[in-house]
């Protein structure tokens, strides 16, 4: 019956928001992404990055997300009426054809960095040496301000800030926001299964 | 009758449209009667050229104020950069109103990204046309709505489909089969259709004057004079007398039309004189179709409104090979006939119309517009040097003393013709050098062609127009093979920008810490 609707509203060429989940790496995007799904959300994913210790609930992502800087937004269009995950710094690539609503995560850019560094070190590839904490740290501030400012300039996005924490906090809370401002697309109540403490409190203490 | 300060532009690209056979520039037969008097009070560019051989490259090029090597779309299946804000775009943005008529498949109906900016965009081209829907409050009325719907769907569904044809792939292949042809031309409006959009814009140019609120900018495209040719009877009796007499004619257009493939690539065999003159004739007789039709605008153009606030621009994105060089239609090459292209414009308050002699380019359109709208526009990038006024055409006749841009013709390989050409007909690739860039470059009238990696050849065009023996002069070879180096190297170092808008990737420490998470390629 679901896609019986879907395929309707294709026919008659009613055009679905993306819900897009944003924000640096290591916010909690992969979290939320795994929340929407719980609370049945359908995810444009490929699962070509499989879950590993730094992601062991998986990452979520969708590969072609990667190539938006080359031009390669074909596939925006299959992500209507789902939720794809896309790290802050190619938001601004998005094709204005279509309507958006991200989930921008926020978390503690001290946690951030300390959580990258962690996943640097795992996989080997630790750019510590060539980049200072402190060169990330303002790189990233002044990034996270520009994004934001874009953010609210254009009018065929929708964002909605969440943070990471509140949500590790008052899962409930921070997931009846989210299902409102997705227009009941998701079972908030459904949601808060997902959320796993021990992973955070895993990384924090790094 | 509103007379204000409102500006309207009305580009009109004559697709597929030889400077050589209008009158204006020459033309001894009497095809373009209308044009010729438009032209003749017109800012009127002798030596106009493109800036690539055919649709896509060319499109692209007047629609953003790039050239191909920066904005890269020289490809049917390549999309425009978001990066390079078209013309409606940039014009959208300060509020002036933007409607687009279009009977080019490649252009409206294949998906990429020519129709940005655009508020309404009318295909008569493609399998399901989109045209402008009456909006008189009768009886008919909730029908026309739902057929709209309807139409609306099927339009959704043939798009992509339509797109397929598009790529260098199994169906664009399949098409061009002699079997086929008459489908996609026919029941695919391959050409649109021309009568109906004139008609159309006509009476859209006439809204904007008795009733239109702004500024409007209106884009018209005609492909009478593309392949296949099929003029109405009258003016085939008019251009080509001799074709109902002459079966062998008849028989040899008939089987053209069918035959895609030799429109795109170059001829195996040299045509007989038959039939190379009943080509050239037929082609004249579609040229005279269409002016006949464009008659209609004109006259609405003509009125004191118009005269005072619309600026009115004919171009040709290209011309056209009728067997000249071994060349037929618009896929490889850049020789003058299809690269030198028809240019008039009518300028609100111009006064005397005026000739000008100077080569430009038609990518220049793109900031006479802009200028036209009093909105800045930035250099094109390979003409740093050159004083930034000097690419508007409306001040150049003002200013005489504008030292010229460069105006260069770049013809990429279309990858589809290539791909086919690999299967029916290698031998042809070497003959032509078609896999490789031909550019073509100007220093007054002498021109130089180069074939990437292979040849460069000159020509003095007051001497020899039509390209046949090459000029020796190794100083002003290698003068010109430095200009066109620097040209490449400005234009490499200016494509694929990273737009204002792109906040995060300029960062290259973000970039790079991105990638070793294995968030960016």
């Amino acid at each position: 019956m679901t896609s019986l609707r879907a395929f309707i509203k294709k026919l008659i060429g009613k055009n679905d928001f993306i819900t897009v989940v944003s924000g640096l790496p290591r916010s909690g995007t992969s979290m939320m992404m795994s929340a929407l799904h719980a609370g049945g959300m359908s995810l444009l994913v490929d699962h070509v990055r499989q879950a590993d210790k730094n992601n062991p609930k998986g990452y979520f992502e969708f590969e072609p997300v990667k190539r938006l800087p080359q031009g390669e937004s074909g596939w925006i269009k299959d992500a209507q009426g789902k939720a794809v995950k896309i790290i802050s710094s190619l938001l601004t690539f998005l094709p204005e054809d279509f309507h958006y609503r991200i989930i921008f995560m926020e978390r503690d850019l001290e946690e951030i960095l300390a959580s990258q560094q962690h996943m640097l070190e795992r996989t080997g590839k630790d750019s510590s040496q060539s980049i200072s904490i402190d060169q990330m740290r303002e790189s990233y501030r002044e990034h996270l301000t520009e994004v934001s400012t874009w953010l609210q300039e254009k009018d065929w996005i929708q964002c909605l800030f969440v943070n990471y924490n509140e949500v590790l906090c008052e899962p409930e809370r921070a997931f009846i926001r989210v299902s409102t401002f997705l227009a009941n697309r998701v079972d908030p109540h459904m949601m808060p299964d997902v959320v796993d403490i021990s992973l955070y409190r895993e990384k924090k203490e790094v | 009758m509103r007379n204000n300060k409102e500006k309207n532009v009305i580009l009109i690209v004559l697709d597929t449209h030889r400077y050589d056979r209008l009158g204006s520039y020459g033309y001894s037969r009497p095809t373009t009667p209308n044009l010729d008097q438009f032209a003749s009070e017109s800012l009127f560019f002798e030596r106009a050229i493109a800036p690539g051989q055919w649709t896509i490259p060319s499109h692209a090029s007047f629609f953003t104020g790039e050239a191909p090597a920066v904005h890269g779309t020289v490809q049917a299946d390549d999309i425009l950069p978001k990066a390079y804000q078209t013309l409606a775009e940039r014009l959208s943005k300060i509020g002036v109103k933007t409607t687009g008529f279009c009977n080019n498949p490649l252009v409206g109906v294949v998906q990429n990204g020519f129709t940005r900016g655009f508020d309404q965009f009318y295909n008569y081209c493609g399998v399901v046309p989109s045209t402008p829907q009456k909006e008189e409050a009768d009886f008919w009325q909730p029908f026309r709505v739902l057929w709209g719907k309807y139409t609306q769907i099927l339009r959704k569904l043939s798009y992509p489909i339509q797109n397929l044809f598009a790529s260098p792939n199994e169906f664009f292949i399949a098409a061009l089969r002699p079997f086929f042809v008459p489908v996609w031309t026919r029941a695919g409006n391959f050409k649109g259709m021309t009568g109906r959009s004139i008609r159309e814009t006509t009476s859209f140019v006439n809204r904007i004057e008795t009733q239109g609120e702004g500024s409007h900018f209106v884009f018209l495209n005609l492909m009478e004079t593309h392949l296949p040719y099929s003029p109405p009877e009258k003016f085939v009796k008019a251009f080509v007398p001799y074709f109902y007499e002459t079966p062998e004619a008849q028989k040899f257009m008939q089987h053209f039309n069918r035959k895609a493939l030799q429109w795109l690539i170059p001829l195996m065999e040299p045509f007989t004189e038959l039939e190379a003159r009943t080509l050239s004739d037929m082609y004249d007789a579609e040229v005279a179709y269409q002016d006949h039709l464009l008659n209609q605008l004109l006259s609405e153009l003509d009125s004191s409104y118009h005269r005072e606030n619309s600026l009115v621009v004919f171009l040709a994105d290209h011309g056209e090979m009728l067997g000249e060089h071994g060349y037929m239609g618009h896929g490889f090459g850049v020789h003058e006939e299809l690269v030198r292209v028809p240019l008039f414009m009518r300028i609100p308050g111009m006064g005397q119309a005026k000739r000008i002699k100077q080569r430009v380019s038609i990518t220049q359109v793109f900031h006479s517009i802009l200028d036209y709208f009093g909105i800045e526009s930035i250099a094109m990038p390979y003409a740093n040097e050159v004083d930034i006024g000097c690419h508007s055409l409306l001040r150049i006749r003002e200013r005489d003393e504008c030292p010229p841009a460069y105006a260069i013709s770049e013809a990429y390989p279309p990858e589809n013709a290539l791909q086919i050409m690999r299967r029916r007909a290698p031998e042809l690739i070497e003959r032509f050098n078609a896999d490789h860039v031909q550019r073509a470059i100007y220093h007054e009238d002498i021109k130089m062609i180069t074939v990437e990696g292979i040849s460069k050849a000159l020509y003095d065009l007051a001497s020899d127009f039509t390209e046949i023996e090459p000029y020796q002069n190794q100083n002003q070879m290698r003068i010109m093979d430095r200009e066109l180096e620097a040209y490449l190297e400005l234009s490499h170092s200016h494509n694929n920008p990273a737009p204002k808008e792109k906040v995060s990737l300029k960062d290259e420490i973000i970039q790079q810490r991105l990638r070793d998470l294995g968030y960016l390629e």
